[in-house]
């Protein structure tokens, strides 16, 4: 039984769907502050974390992409947090070279790592306009859109 | 059984000769390091192991248990692929109750999806690594330190593993792991631990002595660090204001560190070192039955 309860404390407690989303504060890679607050409550929102040397995250930002494109008109908001320790130095040479129209954030200090128990990246948080974490997804998956658009686009 | 809570207290003696001040807090510390897969012992002609059945049975006799602090360095695995005795090592560090284990380079001898495992059933930690075990995910090794309260203190943890160890692994497996700079990597989880109010920080540091001078000179803020990988005994010192220990090879010593923190935050520190003798030592009857079952299933396999 002790050992159960043990077993159970390094599994971790991250957030899951139904869970409200956690307020973050980042820069921006022009070095402004993003506050949750001007996105949560107001649309939907899709957070990702990613790194600029993850494979599965690189794989993932055309379908992110295209996602923005087909819902940013109904409201849908994505914000990519970069958790490079580096910050800034890598990660604006990446989007540099692959321009985007995703709010790219600096989390290199894993401030909002933290806040959103990310284990493992890349990690996707679908936010719907109450503010409450609807959907997520670990790891990098090839139907990622047909998953995201169903629950958007119902 | 009587005189292993009595070299506790002998610790504790010789540290209230340093408290000048007003004693607020005092807490002490147990830390080994470098297990090297000793669950068992030998004599060993001129490289005695008293293996981790001495220092289970000296464990489990403490008072009190749950207001020391039971640490470890890393390298608690034979660097030779072994899952049945990793399993069983880090199932006695678990029941020792551990609070946190520093990730040592050895962890990986079962390769890393066996370590991804681990993560998840024992307080490992490696707070500035990051596995990427396939082309679809990066797995952050740790991302919170962990804060536990002992002695009515207040206490955060984090490890951290250097670089320089993975030197002679081969390729296969670093191109699978990203290492932060530990010197970035302390100060964001030093900021963080601050933010939360501890009042003890203690860093797990697997790698060289002079990697973690050079971190402790550098970055302020942590109160003790505990040291392993190169298997050798490192008395307590002053690096800046923290203290870097290490009790050095084969997991043979406990070192027992207590710390009195004084009015304004000042620490002051005692240290003794216990050494375990497989020859003289009473062994503990749990751990000794799973050595014993071990063997016995490593006989049928052979």
């Amino acid at each position: 039984m002790i050992l159960a309860v043990l077993l159970c404390s390094f599994s971790g407690f991250a957030l899951e769907p139904g869970d409200k989303a956690p307020p973050f504060v980042n820069l921006d890679l022009s070095k402004h502050h993003v506050l949750s607050k001007n996105y949560f409550g107001k649309g939907w929102v899709m957070l990702d974390f990613f790194a600029t040397d993850c494979e599965g995250c690189k794989k993932e930002i055309p379908i992110i992409e295209q996602l923005y494109r087909e819902f940013s008109d109904q409201g849908l908001e994505v914000i990519v947090f970069a958790t490079d320790s580096e910050g800034a130095e890598v990660v604006i040479p990446f989007f540099e070279n692959k321009p985007t129209p995703l709010t790219i954030l600096l989390d290199h200090y894993q401030v909002t790592v933290k806040k959103y128990e990310v284990g493992e990246i890349p990690s996707l948080f679908l936010i719907d306009p109450q503010g409450s974490i609807v959907h997520k997804e670990v790891g990098y998956r090839e139907d990622l859109y047909e998953v995201i658009s169903s629950i958007l686009g119902s | 059984m009587k005189a292993l809570p009595a070299a506790l207290v002998l610790a504790l003696a010789a540290v209230s000769l340093f408290a000048n001040g007003d004693r607020e807090s005092t807490l002490t510390i147990l830390y080994s390091s470098s297990l090297n897969g000793n669950l068992d012992g030998c004599e060993c002609k001129g490289q005695p192991r008293s293996g981790l059945v001495k220092r289970a049975a000296w464990l489990r006799a403490l008072e009190q248990p749950e207001q020391i602090l039971l640490v470890d360095g890393g390298d608690l695995l034979d660097p030779y692929p072994d899952p049945e005795l990793a399993t069983a090592i880090f199932d006695t560090y678990l029941e020792l109750g551990y609070t946190a284990i520093a990730l040592g380079d050895q962890e990986f001898a079962n390769g890393v999806e066996s370590l991804l495992e681990y993560r998840q059933r024992y307080p490992l930690m490696a707070h500035n690594l990051t596995i990427c075990p396939d082309e679809n995910r990066c797995i952050f090794f740790s991302t919170t330190p962990q804060i536990v309260e002992k002695a009515g203190l207040r206490i955060g943890l984090f490890a951290l593993i250097d670089p320089q160890v993975f030197t002679l692994y081969p390729t296969q497996l670093k191109t699978k792991l990203k290492i932060q700079d530990p010197k970035t990597a302390a100060r964001n989880q030093l900021a963080y631990l601050d933010e939360q109010g501890v009042e003890i920080t203690v860093l797990l540091y697997h790698g060289p002595y002079q990697s973690a001078k050079q971190l402790a000179e550098a970055v302020a803020g942590a109160d003790v660090l505990i040291l392993a990988h190169e298997q050798r005994l490192i008395e307590p010192r002053r690096v800046g204001d923290t203290i870097i220990a290490s009790p050095g090879e084969d997991g043979n010593r406990l070192g027992i560190l207590t710390l009195e923190v004084l009015a304004g935050g000042r620490i002051e520190y005692g240290n003794t070192f216990h050494l375990f003798s497989w020859q003289n030592d009473p062994d503990d009857p749990a751990v000794r039955r799973r050595i014993n079952e071990y063997k016995k299933r490593l006989r049928e396999r052979l």
